[in-house]
């Protein structure tokens, strides 16, 4: 009946599924990840960088949990900077630009290097399932092969449509095919699907642009990589360079708006707010006179250039006209024009924390198909649902991060509770403890859960292992030493002292910085990296914050710790509304915590649940006793 | 945003109410439940003889500053034999409202909170201590809880502290957004003002909520009555004003519970605002222990009074006495009765320095409407704190506008010593979460949404 088994197959070898199928074949479990086409594994489908705010956060985690995103993109990194670094460090964050090329190249090697882990070029039509549990994939080739789970990532691909102008057709990514049959498998499986909308700018040929006109914007000098496991140095190839839109070209947009197919009612489904296209920034943004633009190099080998702020689906020669209108790019050649694509996505209320989807078990659904955005995003569901496809096979309870253990815990909760109207991307804004979610300590956030599960090799366990012993000595020469004032630090910036302080009641004023202590001999420490400064130092410097956040994390951990059990009635809860039973019953919150964050749901309301919660468990208790 | 949380009841914390019907009554009993019950206590209960499970012990509730409140019978029931299977105490103390109420504040003072209606029959379900009908009743906590929902939801379709507090509301969320917006669109082109003129914006946020905040000075009288304590020293006709105030068939006033402790109390009503007097026992310097009790009881009650009504006797001299009772009620609002003016007089206003006096005799009823009036003089003062017609009636609002404040304050002075903008979000977030407690609920969404509404974000 079947040509061929395995534990877990993944569907979509973009930046969800290449996480995904690695992180199952390191727990040990035959893995094949099908793709349409073998060439493009890893694609940078719109802009050639990871990372950002909040985005570089979901990086550094994956990378601590074992995942591979954040090593690709330091080896195939081409400049790199640390955004933020004007404010704390708990919104720090490191971005870099990427050699599109290269991170295909890297992102493959690692995967063909992976045990267990088989790549497969085949177009998947369909997903077998039986009596509500998958049972296999259906290739368009004919043949059949059995799995008990299956990811699916299909990002834009699932009946993918592209606008440019006036003109439409089906496409997955321009010049490559949508999954159209695939889509018809997923409507019919009863799952509430939707329309989501997104877009990507026109690219360039460098050979036509004067590049001498913009602001060069250059890399950090010394680059923060992504990876705790980077450990050779990184180098800054390129420059990034930065110009605006005017009025002139505002006023073509306007004149052409029109032709515009998000104006004209052609485009139905929602695009992101905060990545809009360049003529939602002229219509909405009415009086802002001029739009960011900044020109993103492809890679080091290609002549392509990315116009980052230029995302639209105007006509082509509009674009052009836009183009020709802008200082430096008069003579532009565009070597692909800018596009818009409408494909479908599966509310995420129809999954379960561990991204399996309710309605069929076995199938876990990552990436944009969960509506999200981003290729962070992405990477961390398919981390997330690889983890867990392989802890259903072997019988695990499945892996799920607290909102406050991690971004990626926050971004799953969002989506599994509240579900999303438009593709939904990471803010740090949406971190209620982020001065506990750092990029310094994601590591010792995440790596032991990352080694519990299988994923974190014997390598990286053992300099974690390191770092947190060279960490715990930082952190104990801190509370203990004392320092000499007559020391040429103090003389020299004129503070005095009555008697000898401690570093840890130095370090609290705001303007002394550990790290001008080790370098100026104040504290001997051993060879240190800056992150290992910078965890020590924050957690001294906001000691009152972090406490005052730490309490908020206690009461989430009680609420979390609430359990509401997956087989309760809300319709037969006497005191529920019939509104917040159905809220209730398509959510099916985990615990107390989850349920209050559900849009709607009233405090009454929720102590009516736990309330009856508490009385089943008197009930069973009363049983038992009997029995 | 600390989505959701807010709206679970916490079954960890100690939580303490009064659990006798609310007015006057012989014995009042306040329940204290949860793990911190001993440990309060033994910290504010002072006995002979250590607590001991199911002993009642005779003893004086003190209160945090170590002033004795009441005589009390403290019961100790240990977890998991009581009501509510976690460790109880309960306090029975003299059915006077205001001293019960004193007890539950040093309570809360101590780390306990007031228990949310039904909640000790929540806790006694969830600790196993009923069987499943009797926890129907428990029916009453929901109940409660939806009930003072739709107040919440009634008085905000009335919309007056809703309408009050959007302004403010709206200029904070302003301001987190422009802030958020620093943080996670640092690398699109978002001016963010520098740190002063961020905390400047403040200012009139704050001096909003201070004003609707000040209303409860007056919204308090509303809800709770004027407190007026009747003083002067013995003889001077005290009690027969007080009869007289509080209306003829309440003249037989000996027989209501309370007056063992020479602290009689009555309420009328004035314009709408009910008034409670206290009559007390006559303040003299004494030797005689039982009177000196009288008088110390006499002198708490002026401080816990709104305003004081000095009686003097009109047909006598100013003496000592009279002077030393005026220097008592000096530093607070006042009303000078000159009672007996149906007598001979034989004391001249003169004496009184100035002070605004009134001429009563509590006899025939002569002036008590000029006392009335000089007690409606006080209240109007009162109500010119009010800007409008609305007003800040319940305890809890108030607690959470002052708790707003407070975090705004803090956000305020961080922002000039700028700390980073994400911890000073902490601030502000809490401030919104405590306006969100009074207006309706913003989340995360609602911030994000304003971000994008005011910048052009994105690529």
């Amino acid at each position: 009946m079947y040509d061929e088994k395995y534990d877990v197959v993944v569907i979509g070898a973009g930046h969800a599924g290449c996480e995904a199928a690695h992180a199952a074949a390191r727990m040990g479990l035959a893995t094949a990840l099908y793709t349409m086409n073998a060439d493009l594994i890893a694609q940078m489908s719109c802009n050639p960088a990871v990372g950002g705010i909040a985005k570089g956060h979901l990086v550094r985690e994956i990378d601590a949990l074992g995942g591979i995103m954040g090593l690709v993109a330091d080896q195939a990194g081409i400049q790199f900077r640390l955004l933020n670094t004007s404010r704390g460090p708990a919104v720090w964050s490191p971005r870099a630009q990427e050699d599109k090329a290269g991170y295909r190249h890297v992102m493959r090697g690692i995967l063909e290097q992976t045990p267990n882990l088989f790549i497969k070029q085949a177009e998947v039509t369909e997903i077998v399932f039986a009596d509500g549990r998958v049972t296999g994939i259906e290739l368009l080739d004919g043949r059949r092969v059995q799995s008990q789970t299956v990811v699916l990532t299909t990002g834009t691909f699932l009946n993918g449509l592209i606008h440019i102008g006036e003109k439409q057709f089906p496409a997955g990514r321009n010049g490559e095919p949508a999954s159209i049959a695939l889509a018809s498998c997923i409507r019919a499986a009863g799952f509430n699907w939707g329309r989501l909308k997104t877009g990507t700018p026109p690219r360039l040929d460098r050979r036509t642009v004067d590049l001498s006109v913009f602001e060069p914007q250059y890399g950090d000098s010394n680059p923060t990589p992504f990876s705790f496991r980077t450990s050779t140095s990184l180098e800054n190839k390129i420059c990034c360079y930065v110009t605006h839109t005017d009025e002139k070209i505002h006023d073509v947009i306007r004149r052409n708006m029109g032709r515009s197919p998000l104006y004209s009612g052609q485009i139905q489904g929602i695009g992101p707010r905060y990545c809009p296209s360049i003529e939602d920034k002229v219509v909405k943004f009415r009086d802002k006179d001029r739009h960011q633009i900044v020109l993103e190099p492809e890679g080091v080998d290609t002549h392509e250039i990315y116009v980052n702020g230029m995302s639209t689906s105007l006509p082509i020669d509009v674009q052009r006209e836009i183009l020709s209108k802008m200082k430096g790019l008069e003579s532009a050649q565009m070597i692909r024009p800018g596009y818009a694509i409408e494909y479908d996505f599966v509310q995420p209320t129809d999954l379960s924390p561990s991204l399996e989807t309710k309605k069929i078990r076995g199938l876990f659904l990552a990436g944009q198909i969960n509506g999200t955005t981003g290729y962070e995003e992405a990477a961390g569901q398919g981390l997330m649902a690889g983890i867990n496809a392989g802890l259903k096979v072997t019988g695990g309870e499945p892996l799920m991060l607290g909102r406050g253990d991690a971004y990626i815990g926050i971004m799953i909760d969002d989506l599994v509770t509240k579900g999303t109207n438009e593709p939904y991307r990471m803010f740090t804004s949406r971190a209620e403890f982020r001065l506990n979610l750092r990029i310094d300590n994601a590591d010792t956030r995440l790596t032991p859960i990352g080694r519990r599960v299988g994923l974190v090799t014997d390598r990286h366990w053992d300099a974690f292992v390191e770092r947190q012993g060279r960490l715990g000595r930082l952190r104990q020469a801190i509370q203990e030493t004392r320092v000499d004032t007559a020391h040429s630090f103090f003389l020299s910036r004129s503070l005095e002292f009555r008697d000898r302080p401690g570093i840890a009641s130095l370090l609290r004023r705001p303007e002394i910085r550990l790290e001008e202590l080790i370098r100026e001999g104040v504290l001997a420490t051993e060879v240190l990296r800056r992150e290992d400064i910078v965890s020590a130092e924050t957690d001294i410097k906001y000691e009152g914050y972090l406490k005052q956040q730490d309490k908020e994390v206690e009461k989430l951990r009680k609420a979390e710790a609430k359990r509401l059990p997956d087989d309760l009635d809300y319709s037969r809860m006497p005191g529920l509304s019939r509104e917040v039973a159905e809220k209730l019953t398509r959510v099916r919150p985990q615990s107390i915590a989850q349920a209050s964050r559900i849009p709607g749901i009233t405090p009454a309301s929720l102590s009516i649940v736990l309330f009856h919660v508490e009385m089943l468990r008197i009930r069973s208790h009363s049983e038992s006793a009997v029995q | 945003m600390r989505e959701g949380l807010h709206k679970i009841v916490s079954l960890d914390e100690t939580i303490v109410a009064i659990s006798t019907p609310l007015g006057r009554s012989g014995i009042g009993v306040v329940r204290i439940s949860g793990r911190d019950a001993l440990c309060l206590g033994k910290k504010f209960l002072k006995t002979k003889s250590p607590l001991e499970h199911r002993r009642a012990i005779v003893g004086i509730w003190h209160d945090d500053r170590g002033q004795s409140i009441d005589d009390v019978i403290g019961t100790f029931f240990q977890a998991p034999h009581s009501y509510t299977g976690e460790d109880v105490l309960e306090i029975s103390a003299h059915g006077n409202p205001m001293i019960l109420g004193r007890i539950v504040a040093t309570v809360c003072g101590g780390g306990a909170r007031p228990a949310a209606p039904g909640e000790f029959s929540l806790r006694a379900v969830a600790n196993g201590k009923m069987d499943l009908i009797q926890a129907e009743a428990v029916r009453e906590f929901i109940d409660a809880q939806t009930e003072r929902q739709a107040e919440v939801a009634r008085r905000q379709m009335a919309g007056s502290l809703s309408n009050r507090l959007r302004p403010a509301k709206e200029k904070l969320i302003d301001s987190i957004a422009r802030l958020e917006a620093g943080i996670d669109f640092a690398e699109d082109d978002v001016e963010v003002p520098d740190d002063g003129a961020i905390a400047k914006e403040f200012d009139p946020i704050i001096e909003s909520l201070e004003e609707v905040q000040k209303t409860y000075g007056y919204g308090r009288l509303l809800a709770e009555g004027l407190r007026v304590a009747i003083l002067g020293k013995p003889n001077v006709g005290k009690s027969s004003l007080f009869n007289r105030l509080v209306g003829a068939e309440r003249a037989i006033v000996s027989e209501i519970p309370g007056t063992t402790r020479d602290v009689l109390t009555e309420a009328v009503e004035i314009d709408g605002i009910p008034l409670r007097f206290f009559d007390t026992a006559g303040v003299r310097e004494t030797l005689n222990p039982i009177e000196k009790i009288g008088v110390i009881r006499a002198f708490e009650t002026l401080s816990e009074a709104n305003m004081a009504v000095i009686v003097l006797d009109g047909s006598m001299a100013l003496d000592d006495e009279d002077r030393q009772v005026l220097s008592h009620a000096a530093g607070m609002p006042h009303v000078i009765v000159i009672n007996k003016c149906d007598l001979p007089e034989a004391m001249t206003s003169s004496s009184l320095n100035g002070s605004v006096s009134v001429r009563v005799s509590a006899k025939t009823g002569a002036g008590i409407s000029c006392l009335s009036d000089a007690i409606r003089g006080f209240l109007l003062e009162r109500q010119s704190d009010v800007a409008d017609d609305f007003v800040l009636t319940n305890m809890r609002q108030n607690e959470v506008m002052l708790r707003a404040i407070g975090a705004l304050r803090e956000g305020s002075s961080a922002l000039r010593d700028h700390v980073p903008h994400e911890m000073v979000l902490l601030n502000l977030y809490d401030a919104l979460s405590a306006l969100g407690e009074l207006t309706g609920e913003v989340v995360t969404e609602d911030i994000l949404a304003r971000i994008f509404s005011t910048f052009c974000i994105g690529k």
